[in-house]
């Protein structure tokens, strides 16, 4: 059976890889409402993410405004891509499963 | 295992529609569109003879890239200003260099096909207008389709309708074409204005939210 990357399996953290997936980068603004959580789930899950060197946050300011900036990193997109690629495997061989049953 | 319900294509689909969800882009265009519409139109004003007449052939490039460009640092500037700071910053990828031949490829192929077309058949000038219609109106249809926007795949009925009736109507080419731009570039800025209005409505400034919270 397919091992998955429980980091990124997680839903909210999925949907966060998965809108930075798309992009170059986005602010916590942005996130915060593409992914409908609160700022400190956000945060919380932003953090784990960025521990495990999945994601860059840059913290600037626009004007007087801050801005806390986040991107995949190079390891982020490869993990993102490679879990996509587990979870179809993971579909494949349990639609296989299914249809071999009598 | 358990596979989390996450429509991973939609969430990419709607993180590029972001972009067009303001209606800045579709009005900015509408106005270089309606600047060559104006172009045109002036130009068909001129008596026959006039060497003013070959104004467009100055002013297209230079109303299309000097205006195009102008407009294009105005919306990143608006959206700075009014966009991100109500519903967050987005910077998208660059268009991946490998995709720029087949799109230098089929703007070449098009425009060869429609200047082959009226070399060969001059009867077929009559019929500009509907031919830029349908060129503008698929690429719009396109778009509408990849970014699921459905008001661009309404302007692209429209750019047609605009292209069809342009022609049916008969008019000096300066005048058939310059009343092709002119509609469908109105008819972008009418829709960017009620999409803009649209996204103020349903949006806030953070400090209105954060008073609010």
């Amino acid at each position: 059976m397919v091992e998955v990357d429980r980091l990124i399996h997680e839903p909210a953290r999925l949907l966060i890889v998965t809108v930075l997936g798309a992009v170059e980068s986005a602010d916590f603004l942005y996130l915060q409402r593409a992914s409908g959580l609160t700022k400190g789930n956000l945060s919380s899950h932003l953090a784990k993410l960025e521990e495990a060197g999945y994601v860059e946050i840059e913290k600037t300011y626009r004007g007087k405004t801050p801005l806390t900036i986040c991107r995949l990193t190079e390891a982020g997109r490869q993990a993102f891509s490679t879990y996509r690629r587990q979870l179809k495997q993971f579909v494949e061989q349990t639609t296989n499963l299914v249809e071999k049953e009598p | 295992m358990s596979i989390p319900e996450i429509d991973v294509e939609q969430i990419t689909t709607r993180t590029y529609r972001y972009w067009y969800d303001d209606g800045l882009v579709e009005g900015s265009v509408g106005i270089v569109f309606l600047l060559l519409g104006l172009l045109l139109a002036s130009v068909a004003l001129l008596p026959e003879g006039s060497p003013w007449r070959a104004l467009p052939a100055l002013g297209f490039p230079l109303v299309l890239i000097g205006g195009g460009l102008a407009l294009n640092k105005a919306v990143r500037t608006a959206k700075e200003r009014i966009i991100y700071p109500r519903t967050g910053y987005v910077a998208y990828h660059r268009s991946p260099k490998r995709h720029r031949p087949l799109r230098v490829a089929v703007g070449a192929v098009t425009g060869a096909l429609v200047g082959g077309l009226l070399v060969l058949q001059p009867a077929t000038l009559n019929w500009l207008p509907l031919m830029e219609g349908v060129i503008i109106g698929a690429w719009f249809f396109w778009l509408g389709h990849k970014v699921m926007v459905g008001r661009f795949q309404t302007l692209g009925v429209i750019a047609l309708g605009i292209g069809a009736l342009a022609s049916l109507m008969r008019l000096d080419d300066e005048w058939g074409m310059g009343a092709f731009f002119i509609g469908f570039g109105l008819a972008l800025i009418l829709s960017g204005a009620l999409a803009f209005l649209s996204y103020l409505r349903h949006s806030q400034p953070l400090e209105e939210r954060d008073h609010e919270s």
